[in-house]
């Protein structure tokens, strides 16, 4: 029986032949005709906004004449738009999240969007449905939470929304030649309720941070903003804004730390190892070294990795079940040489230590150059934001 | 006849061929949504209307370093605003697995172990054994770090073959 990661490969190779025998698409042919007529029906749309336009035109002239007065200008008539400019029907029932943007129209309202921080994200006026905004391309807007309140002191109730642009692929760059663009921005805007359509107060805040908490307190916007990246530790940013009469200022800044990321701590022993070479096929004698992790947080851990980087060949033996497969084929770039192992580790309960031990070896009839190294790196999994990391890192040198 | 290319129009590289790729592109695109969304009709229909996005913008797209990339994309993302807009219902997935006639019981099990991965493990799985991307395409396109990617990899390994092992037992068992 193949081992697991080549059972995974046959798998999926199977599947695809599985799929692929089945797959009974249309042909491109097809595709050629759809966004043909696609182009069409666009095309005839816009021609028939034009006639429409004449056509009233003509008559109001012809009515005109018949009633021997001038015929207005025709500039009186505009043909419609492709986007309506205010689209404030009634809210189709959303997805979860969707209760934490407010029932009014913004859901499915045409909106002023202030500039992201990324490129390729789009701005100014876009027509929201349900929530989304998407083109035809590849980027889109979503509203992913909201808040009201009165923030501009006039009395009205104002709607704050975290909007999240996600982009991906490619654009092409000012001399014509394709970027690469993509990533995520988010930002928080306010707009004024009290019209017809939701008006543009002003951004809030602007970054690529996730926006986990945002509330109208007292006048003011308040906000939490995480890292935007969930494995990241970094600390929660408390943020308070006010309108000053043109814009929103910032009113207060604090940080706190993520609330339950474990105070872990590793050391191995030894930190130098001479490690014994081998000339025949055959790896030489292995050593041990151990590994303490010791958790002083007071926070459980849930799963623990322990990730392995060897800068010369080796071999990571686990002393109760042989050697251990590596995640990654030895990748060697000039003198760079990285050999990476990931393992699941038991994880000690706060204020406990657990040793680990494992046997290293050198695979047979290598030189170990200067400077080699082997670090030991242990990531948590205990930020309830997501997968968390602790990310605490000892290392070995070899000789 | 013979025609000389100019020295400029030499260098240039060819333009790719959408016909060529859609042979040789089509099917995979189709098992890698398959997989995303486990629906096949609908993965088709993702894949079809990617094609169709690209058709109409051929001359620009045509010019990008990876136009699959680009197809890919749009693809995968039509695919997630399907799965926005269908999220406050179950996913199929045991429907689904059906979709494709005759799976075999690892088939079975490999979708369904995909659905229950976290999206950013499922999607890394499907880069990695399905479209043949490199950890540094993946991490390129999910922008983090190829450090990540193998940890997303990993996790995502451990638990498919996890599901994998279960079903060999219990069909060693039956």
């Amino acid at each position: 029986m193949p081992d697991a990661p080549d059972r995974l490969a046959t798998v999926f190779a199977e599947l695809h032949a599985a799929v692929s025998s089945r797959t009974r698409l249309p042909g491109l042919a097809a595709a050629r005709a759809t966004a043909h007529r696609r182009r069409t029906v666009r095309l005839a749309a816009g021609t028939a906004a034009v006639v429409a336009v004449l056509l009233i035109s003509a008559g109001i002239a012809v009515g005109a004449l018949r009633n021997g007065a001038p015929p207005p200008p025709s500039a009186t008539t505009s043909p419609p738009s492709a986007q309506p400019t205010s689209s404030v029907g009634p809210a189709p029932a959303g997805p979860p999240l969707a209760d934490q943007v407010p029932a009014w129209p913004v859901r499915n309202a045409t909106l002023d969007v202030p500039a992201f921080p990324l490129a390729g994200c789009p701005s100014g006026s876009r027509m929201f449905q349900n929530r989304y905004w998407e083109n035809d391309t590849i980027a889109h807007i979503e509203m992913l939470r909201g808040a009201t309140g009165d923030v501009n002191g006039d009395g009205e109730g104002d709607v704050l929304l975290v909007l999240r642009c996600d982009v991906f692929g490619s654009a092409p760059a000012s001399g014509g030649a394709a970027a690469q663009v993509g990533g995520a921005a988010e930002q928080v805007v306010a707009y004024a309720s009290g019209g017809a359509a939701p008006r543009l107060l002003g951004q809030v805040w602007a970054g690529q941070g996730d926006v986990t908490r945002l509330v109208v307190a007292d006048g003011a916007v308040q906000l939490d903003v995480a890292p935007a990246d969930p494995t990241a530790a970094g600390p929660i940013a408390q943020e308070s804004y006010r309108w000053t009469g043109s814009a929103f200022a910032q009113a207060g800044h604090s940080e706190i730390p993520h609330a339950d990321v474990p105070n872990i701590e590793v050391s191995i022993d030894p930190s130098s190892l001479a490690l014994p070479r081998s000339s025949s096929p055959y790896p030489a004698l292995s050593t041990p070294v151990q590994l303490t992790i010791r958790n002083d947080g007071d926070t459980s851990i849930r799963p623990l990795e322990l990730t392995i980087v060897s800068t010369v060949g080796l071999i990571v033996y686990d002393p109760a079940t042989g050697p251990l497969n590596a995640l990654d084929e030895p990748s060697q770039n000039g003198d760079s040489y990285t050999h990476t192992w990931i393992l699941a580790v038991a994880a000690p309960d706060p204020g406990q230590s657990t040793t680990i031990t494992l046997d290293l070896a050198l695979v047979p009839a290598i030189t170990v150059p200067e400077n080699s190294r082997v670090s030991f790196t242990l990531e948590g999994n205990a930020n309830t934001r997501g997968p968390g990391t602790s990310g605490v890192t000892a290392e070995i040198s070899l000789q | 006849m013979t025609v000389r290319e100019t020295g400029v129009a030499a260098c240039r590289p060819p333009r790719p061929d959408l016909d060529e790729i859609y042979q040789a592109h089509s099917a995979r695109l189709v098992t890698q949504l398959y997989a995303l969304t486990q629906d096949l009709g609908l993965a088709e229909d993702l894949v079809q209307e990617a094609f169709c996005r690209a058709v109409a913008r051929w001359s620009r797209i045509s010019a990008y370093d990876d136009p699959v990339g680009w197809i890919r994309r749009v693809a995968w993302n039509l695919a997630a605003n399907d799965w926005r807009r269908r999220r406050t219902r179950t996913f199929p997935q045991s429907s689904a697995a059906q979709t494709v006639p005759g799976p075999s019981p690892d088939h079975v099990v490999l979708v369904q172990a995909l659905g229950a991965l976290p999206p950013a493990q499922r999607r890394v799985a499907i880069m990695f054994y399905l479209a043949d991307m490199s950890l540094a395409q993946i991490a390129e396109v999910e922008k983090v770090s190829e450090n990540a990617v193998k940890q997303r990899l990993h996790r995502g390994r451990t638990a498919l073959t996890a599901a994998l092992i279960d079903t060999s037992t219990e069909v060693g068992n039956a």
